[in-house]
């Protein structure tokens, strides 16, 4: 088959994949069915059992990974809208990102040392719980491998929604700030759409720290990397 | 003539108060500005970032209205993870995570999401019962 009309058909199979998950996933709810799983299942098996080089499969779709980068300029109007919650709350907002950051560094570079991981994996493992495009950027400045980063970060995402709930009934939360913390900065983008589902103000924070943590980790890492020379 | 170019201008942003599409489009250019002037300039955040801040700012000093970027910004953030499912399969390129290394990843992400999302929220708990009754 001719390389074009390749590159066309994977766009197309790959689209009529995520538009049917996305349908598929409206009706259900379960979160074993989220159409990032589903697409990014069904896209592999299908792959492999084509025997597609990546490298011709990209050829269709990077145009959709271009649109990270537009993407992520849109995170300025969440922000915006709560610019009133912001001001409100930045001192508690401010130490939800700033601890959020550090137990999950932390907690990734302990089992990475636990478990051996060399440190390209360890590089590619640390920025997991921070949104996937600002993750892919700090685990590219740390010497990681991006496209291993959005995966371990998709993971992070799906286990974090599922677990969620059941996690956050044995915790004592009386606040909504603390609810929608857990949420945004342990599962990001999957997190913060089940914050949504447990209320207005759980949603708007756990997007806030999910933008504040990414933010937070895309300079610290670019000052640490700058000062390492 | 002074009329139509104002009828225009009305209309254009009729439009792009409404139309997804445009708003998209206009996240595009100011992603695309962002990462020449990074690359220009070679400022070491990333374009996406600076448009990003650029764009705060300029919807702080209301220099432009946020119903042009309402719907854009929604729709975009809607669709994110097909953005990123093409980065996602590069997985098939790394056959060397079906391995001990692999499972020794996906459980050192499984330990370490309840960690960081129970650490995360006591600590916003324990702040938020520190402070002062009347600022709650």
């Amino acid at each position: 088959m001719n390389a074009e009309l390749q590159a066309v058909l994977w766009a197309a199979v790959t689209l009529g994949i995520y538009l049917a998950a996305l349908r598929l996933y409206r009706a259900c709810r379960v979160w074993w069915l989220s159409p990032l799983l589903v697409t990014w299942v069904l896209c592999g098996v299908l792959i492999v059992v084509f025997h597609t080089a990546y490298r011709d499969y990209l050829r269709g779709t990077s145009w959709l990974v271009s649109l990270i980068g537009p993407t992520t300029v849109a995170f300025a109007i969440p922000i915006h809208e709560n610019r009133a919650l912001i001001r409100k709350y930045w001192v508690l907002l401010l130490i939800g990102t700033v601890a959020g950051s550090a137990i999950s560094f932390g907690s990734a570079w302990a089992l990475a040392w636990l478990f051996h991981l060399s440190p390209e994996m360890q590089a590619s493992l640390l920025p997991r719980s921070i949104t996937t495009p600002f993750a892919m950027t700090v685990s590219q400045d740390l010497g990681g491998l991006p496209e291993l980063t959005a995966a371990f970060t998709a993971i992070t995402g799906l286990f974090g929604a599922a677990i969620g709930e059941g996690v956050m009934s044995w915790l004592p939360l009386r606040s909504s700030f603390a609810r929608g913390a857990f949420f945004g900065m342990g599962a990001h983008g999957a997190g913060v759409a089940k914050a949504r589902e447990i209320g207005e103000e759980e949603g708007a924070v756990a997007g806030l720290i999910m933008v504040f943590a990414g933010l937070l980790n895309v300079l610290a890492v670019v000052l640490f990397v700058h000062l390492r020379g | 003539m002074k009329l139509a170019i104002f009828k225009t201008c009305r209309t254009a942003r009729w439009h792009l108060s409404r139309n997804w599409w445009l708003q998209a489009l206009l996240f595009i250019a100011i992603w695309a500005l962002g990462e020449a002037v990074v690359r220009q300039f070679s400022i070491p955040i990333p374009g996406s970032v600076l448009g990003m801040g650029a764009l705060l700012a300029a919807l702080e000093l209301r220099w432009i209205s946020v119903r042009w970027f309402r719907r854009g910004a929604r729709g975009l953030l809607a669709h994110l993870l097909l953005f990123l499912t093409p980065a996602m399969l590069a997985v098939v390129n790394h056959r060397e995570l079906i391995s001990m290394t692999g499972l020794k990843l996906i459980v050192a992400v499984l330990i370490g999401t309840p960690l960081v999302m129970i650490g995360t929220a006591v600590v916003v708990e324990i702040g938020f019962r520190l402070q002062p009754i009347r600022e709650r």
